[in-house]
Parts: structure tokens; sequence; C-alpha cells
């Protein structure tokens, strides 16, 4: 099992775990492509966060009616199956931690699959912090 | 061909509000490396010595870098390129935040307007549509509620947008454009450029675009390494913790502190209230935040929860704004400098120039040059908040002396003459930054020869410090001298080498992108990874050696610019207090007598150009150097005047007190 654990307070806003989500997923930069989003209200500094958690309910995977989503055994994120989806849209409605983006080119959801268990968005945030990756043996 | 770097220029035409696209040639990025390299040829072809800078003939340039939106590390800075109207030559002011990464995906390397808008407008500006819309119920709103008017209008909450605020609106000199509410392209009159054209905005949209590079693996390896060399670099963490305050109480006990209007070195006390600790300890720092793909965060999201100041919010103070709203005006009282700091930034004023006008102010109403009459009966005095708050609302206002001040330093004292020239810390009409030159030598020499003027945003020349400010920067004087010895701020040997590559490695960081602090404060991002993620991103094959060539030719074409202008070496000099006033505070500290006059000075210089090429006697680059540098053409406007340089008439910024 692998998880990202996300500090938002710590967040400077660089946008760099963005871009490189996108390179890794896509072979090109591009915020919208990427699987992590950061929301920032410059003015007053409010920074939040998305980016699937992995959470308990899996809330995206019940609400897929064509069994597009699954858990991935070794890593516990969440697998898609493109071929299988049908655009509904409904496992973005799902979660209520907006950790599913939604890629209106292809109608088709972009989930966090930790880049098979070495994650690119946390590679730039190693002096800032939020964004920290740990296997099963080391997560808290 | 995939490239993180297409050369696509936007066009506006304000006059006619035309909007069209044209395409760089491929020379360009190889010879001119994009970012401000192309800016810098742009602004040699368009405009020239009949350009009156608030004219509606002069240009606006903004640009990224040729790898702002990729994911190398700290490459997200913007180069805003224009006739300055402060010094009446070339300008090129750097600006941060997210700005550039969304021209990037906005589909443009290069913004360039032109002309003047009949009435208020802005740039708005997506990957499918680009359009000037009414800015009139904007016009004469600051920073903040611009952002928020224009947001509002265009139904977009994470619209990039850079704007002027009042400052602009009035055409200070010192005037910034500001981006994305706090990032400042402060310095030069930029906001001035914008204003004159009735341009209140560019507001860019983050919906869609992508950005490519020509060959990924060997990108992402090399981006990777810049991060990790950066990374070991122990400066890195300094920045993030502290910001670029971090060291401004050690300066004080140093002696290189500018304090009162540079005619000290040192403050009593309260030098400790001028630092990124005191943020800290004070409970004003809220967050660290960065510019695009910054590793470091070194700004600072400040905000007063408590007291007669509660609610005041920014980002910033900086090292350059304590000194300058602080130090040099003998202030330590932070909450007085947060909230001017506060007010620049929504007023869009460069806090240097801001803080010189106050500064010099307050001396001349020490000295009488000014009195109640111009101050509405407001007494000026040092070292109080309230004459800084109180000028500030003078100057955006333009009431009594705030309308002259407005203008700038050196307008201001060309105009109260008196003697005030003596304490116009300015050159070629350009406050000088926070720096204590009496002290630091390679500052010295790259101040006076800096195209913009006396201040460290075209070199930073940290590393003469050497252990007195990291073990890398030891590293980085003995690779460009071939020996540690000269990493001393009181030497003139190797001056003129130790410049050459901070002006060099200076014109590639900007031009692709990169964060001065990467290349010249840590410095992990050195020659070749600058070449490397150069390559990789645009597919040219340079070398190390070639990528800072290409720099060489940059500054040597800015340098044309201004003699161009009429410009020589007349004009590389120094304000006239630290080249004629001792640095009192310094004087035991240091070695040498603590002067740079005109002799020290004019040792360093002829180093300077002899290495580099130039005629020692007049400042010119030789015909052969220039062709040697590809800049061959630049010779038919610059033949004429070699002759007569060091008898023509000096455009007015740079008018010597003896010869006004």
């Amino acid at each position: 099992m692998g998880k990202i654990s996300i500090k938002t307070d710590l967040c400077s806003g660089c946008l760099a775990c963005e871009l490189s989500c996108s390179m890794r997923h896509f072979g090109y930069f591009d915020p919208q492509k990427s699987r992590i989003r950061i929301h920032h209200d410059e003015e007053h500094s409010i920074i939040e966060i998305h980016q699937c958690v992995q959470c308990v309910e899996r809330s995206c995977v019940h609400a897929c009616p064509v069994d597009a989503l699954s858990i991935d055994p070794v890593l516990g994120c969440i697998r898609f199956n493109a071929d299988l989806c049908i655009g509904c849209k409904k496992c973005y409605q799902a979660c209520k931690y907006h950790g599913v983006m939604w890629d209106d080119e292809t109608s088709q959801p972009l989930i966090c699959d930790l880049c098979d268990g070495d994650p690119e968005c946390v590679k730039p945030c190693k002096l800032h912090g939020a964004l920290t990756y740990s296997k099963k043996e080391d997560a808290v | 061909m995939r490239s993180s770097y297409q050369g696509r220029v936007l066009n506006v035409d304000l006059t006619t509000s035309k909007i069209w696209v044209h395409l760089l040639e491929e020379s360009y990025v190889r010879d001119y490396l994009g970012g401000r390299g192309a800016a810098a040829k742009m602004l040699w072809d368009m405009t020239g010595p009949d350009t009156k800078p608030l004219s509606k003939d002069n240009v606006i340039i903004f640009s990224p870098g040729v790898l702002t939106g990729t994911s190398a590390p700290t490459t997200g800075r913007t180069n805003v390129t224009f006739k300055s109207p402060a010094t009446g030559g070339y300008f090129k002011s750097s600006i941060g935040g997210a700005l550039g990464v969304a021209i990037k995906y906005a589909g443009y390397d290069h913004v360039v307007i032109r002309g003047k808008a009949k009435k208020p407008v802005y740039l708005y500006v997506s990957p499918t549509k680009v359009e000037l819309c009414d800015a009139s119920g904007i016009w004469g709103k600051d920073v903040k509620e611009t952002n928020r008017l224009i947001k509002e209008q265009k139904q977009e909450s994470e619209l990039k947008i850079a704007c002027i605020g009042r400052a602009g609106e009035i055409k200070s000199n010192f005037a910034a454009v500001m981006g994305t509410y706090y990032y400042a392209a402060a310095r030069g009159g930029g906001g001035a450029v914008m204003g004159s054209k009735n341009l209140k905005a560019l507001a860019f949209s983050t919906n869609g675009g992508s950005v490519y590079v020509a060959d990924n693996d060997s990108f992402v390896k090399a981006a990777q390494h810049a991060r990790d060399a950066s990374l070991a670099d122990s400066h890195s963490r300094t920045m993030k913790r502290f910001g670029t305050a971090a060291t401004t109480d050690q300066m004080c006990v140093a002696g290189l502190l500018p304090t009162y209007n540079f005619s000290r070195q040192w403050l009593e006390s309260g030098e400790e209230n001028l630092t990124g600790q005191h943020l800290i300890d004070e409970g004003y720092l809220k967050r660290s935040s960065s510019c695009g793909t910054c590793i470091f965060g070194c700004h600072r999201y400040t905000k007063i929860d408590t007291g007669k100041f509660a609610g005041t919010y920014s980002e910033g103070p900086e090292y350059e704004t304590f000194a300058s709203l602080g130090a040099n005006i003998g202030l330590t009282d932070s909450r007085y400098i947060l909230k001017g700091n506060e007010m620049a930034n929504d007023y869009g004023f460069d806090t240097i120039s801001l803080g010189s006008a106050v500064s010099f102010a307050i001396e001349s109403f020490e000295k009488g040059v000014i009195t109640l009459k111009d101050t509405e009966g407001f007494e000026l005095k040092w070292g109080d908040g309230e004459t800084l708050l109180y000028l500030i609302d003078m100057i955006v206002q333009e009431r009594g002396i705030g309308k002259l001040l407005a203008k700038g330093v050196k307008v201001a004292s060309d105009t109260l003459g008196k003697d005030s020239y003596k304490w116009a810390v300015q050159a070629r009409g350009l406050d000088q930054s926070r720096v204590e030159l009496r002290g630091a030598f390679s500052y010295a020499l790259a101040f006076a020869i800096n195209p913009r003027g006396p201040d460290h945003l075209m070199t930073e020349c940290l590393a003469e410090f050497g252990s007195g400010f990291s073990k890398h920067a030891v590293d980085v004087i003995k690779k460009i001298t071939g020996d540690e010895k000269y990493a001393f701020p009181y030497l003139e040997e190797k001056r003129a080498e130790i410049v050459s590559w901070h002006e060099d490695i200076y014109a590639v960081s900007d031009s692709l992108g990169y964060c001065a602090f990467a290349t010249t404060a840590a410095y992990g991002v050195d020659e070749q990874v600058c070449a490397d993620t150069f390559n990789s991103a645009v597919g040219q094959n340079l070398t190390a050696q070639q990528i800072m060539e290409a720099g060489r030719r940059i500054v040597t074409l800015e340098r044309c610019y201004n003699l161009r202008e009429g410009w020589s070496r007349r004009c590389d000099v120094l304000p006239w207090r630290i080249m004629n006033e001792k640095a009192v505070d310094l004087s035991p500290k240091q070695p040498v007598e603590a002067v740079m006059d005109e002799k020290r000075l004019g040792r360093m210089l002829d180093a300077y150009y002899r290495l580099n090429g130039w005629d020692p006697v007049n400042g010119f680059p030789l015909p052969d150097t220039l062709e040697k540098l590809g800049l061959g053409y630049v010779e038919s406007h610059l033949g004429q005047k070699r002759a007569h340089a060091m008898t023509a008439e000096l455009p007015q910024s740079c008018r010597l007190p003896s010869a006004t």
C-alpha cells in the first residue's frame, strides 16, 4: 500500500506537482490533465489541494455503473479501465474529497494512480513538504 | 518540432485595436535564448532614440522564460521589457508568481503591446480568444480591487492578471507592473508605460493549453538534476525558512546595511525587526509562497492580526523593502513597514524607489531644501512610521511635494537643485538598491555598468562574500577566477571576471525563466544545468560555454541599445554619495579605505572593458567584438557615436551633477 500525505499549510502554490503529473501521464505539460489540482486564492493566500486520498469509502468505485474503476491490490490506489468507461461522470460526482478530476477532452476521469509507487508530484515538493509519499510499512 | 518555445508573439496595437500573431525565426531561441534575450532584440528593432518612453511609440513586452510552463524548478519568471521613463534606456524587469505560466499556457512566448488606447482597456487572453475590454470602471482602482473586478467581469476566479494601480495611472517613474496580486516587475517605470497607453491590465485565462518539450526523458532527468543540485545548496533552506530578509540583522552588524539615505551603514537598535525571523516570531508570516515551479518559496504572505494595523495583508516585505521602507529611513517598527509595503503593493509602486523618494524627502527637509509648505505642514522625521505612510499617500495622490517625488529622486533633485544631487542616491535615473557598495567591490562594478542603473537585478554578486555568504559561494569564485582567495569583497582584482560571469549567467537565467536565486544565490543551476534543460526542452545542442556566450550576446546588445541612445563610459558611474563620501560605519571593519571613488571604480571598469573586448576610452564594444558575437548589425547605429561619445551631450538621466 502507498499513500501521499497532504499538508496544505505547507503548500507554497508553485504548481510543480500538477505539471509533473501531467508529464508523467500524458507526455506534456498541461495543468488540466493533472490528477492533482491546486486551487489558490492568491489574494488571501488560501490553498486547497485536491487529489485522490485513497479514502475508506471508495465512493467512486461504488458509483461506477460499469466497473471501470477498481482498487489496486498492491498500492491501494484506484485503477481505471478506459475501455469500460461510458463517461457518465458518476465517479466525479460521488467523490466528496474532490479527488476525481474530469478530463473534458476525453470525457473520462483522472484519478491518482500513485505513478505505480513512485509518484512524480511529490518529487518537486521536497523542501516545501506539502506532499510526502509513504509505503504501507512506514505509513502512519 | 516539439519545443517549450515556439517563438509565438501575440501583438496588440492599442491605437488601432488590431491583434495579430507572428512567429519568430529560430535564431531568437538559438542565439538569444528566447525570453529576455529575444525581447532585447525586439526592443532594439522596435524602438530607438526617437521613441519617447511615455508615448504610443514605446512598446512593453511580456516574455516568460523558455522553460516557463515546464516542471523545471524555479522557472516561473517573466521578463517585462520596455524603454524606461526613469532612465531613458533599455529596461528589463522580472516578475514572478504565476503570470508567466499562464502566458505560456495561453499559447504565447511573448506579448508585445504598442500604441495607445483612446480610453482605458484591459487585454483578455485565453487559448481560444484574445480581446480588448473596456476598463473605464476599473481605472482608478488599486491592485487588489482591479484583480477582483476583472475576475468578476470575466467570471473566472483563477485568471492570472498583471495590472497597474494608481501609481501607473499617474505615470510615476517608479510605477510597477503588478502580477497575480503581489509580484512586481517593479523597477524602471513599466507601470507608467502601461498607464501612458491606457492599459490597465492583462488577464490570462488558465483554461486549457499545453507546453511540450523536445525530449521528454532527457528533460525530466535534467529537471530532476536541477532540483537535486539546488537542494544540495544550503542557501535554499535559508531562503525557504526566512525569505530574502534572512540576514538583515547580520548585515547591520557587519556595517553593510544602508541606513539614513545611505549616509550610515548600521542602526543603533531594532535591526532584528527587519528580518524573516521577526515575521515568524510576531506571527505575521502566514505562508511561504512560490513563483511557478519554485522549490524554494522565498516569498512571504503576511498579515497583521491585532493592534492599530490589524487587517493589513500582502506579500513581503522582502529584504529590499525592509531596507528601503525601514532601515534607510531609520525606521524599525515593523508594523509601519508592513503597512507601507501593503500600500506600495496595492498602489503599484516599486518599494525600492518609493523608499528612495521618502529618504530623499526626509533629508531634503532636514537640510531645508523642502519645507513645511511643500509637505502641507507635516514635519518629516527619520525613524518615523507616520512620515512613511504620510509621504506614500502624498505621492500617490500627487499632493504637495508628492507630485514631484512621484517622478523619482533624479527628477526631484534636478528640479529642487541646491546640492540635492549629493543625497539623491541614484545614477542614470534609477535609485540604487540597498547594497553598501563601498564594502562590496563586485557589486560596485556591476552597479556602475548595469544598463538599468545601479541595482542588483541584472547581476547578483553575493558570491564575492565567499564563506561569509555560503561555502558554495567560495566554489563559484574559484570556478570563475581559479583561486578562492578572490572570494573577498574588498578586492579590486578579478572583479571584472566575477561581474562578467554573473552578468552572463543572469541573462541566461532570465531568458530561460530561471529565478536568479537558483543561479546566483543558491548555485545548483549552473551553466551545464542551464544547457541541459534548455537543449532537452527546445531541441538545441548548445554547450555550457555556448549558452554563456549567448548570455554575453544579450548583455552586449542591451549595452548597445543604451549607446545608441547616447550613453557612453561617462554614464558608468555610481551615485554621488557613494563615490564621494566615506562609509563611516564600515571603515573600522574593512582593510581598505571605505570609498568607491572615481579612481578605484575606473580601474575596475578598465579591466571589465578589456576583458570583454570593449574600448576603455568610451565604453563601446569594439567592432570585432560585435562581429564575434553575431551583433555586427548594431555597428551601423553606433559607428558615428563612437567618435563623439566622450564629448556629446548626455541624455538627461545620465547628466552628472557638475554638468547640470
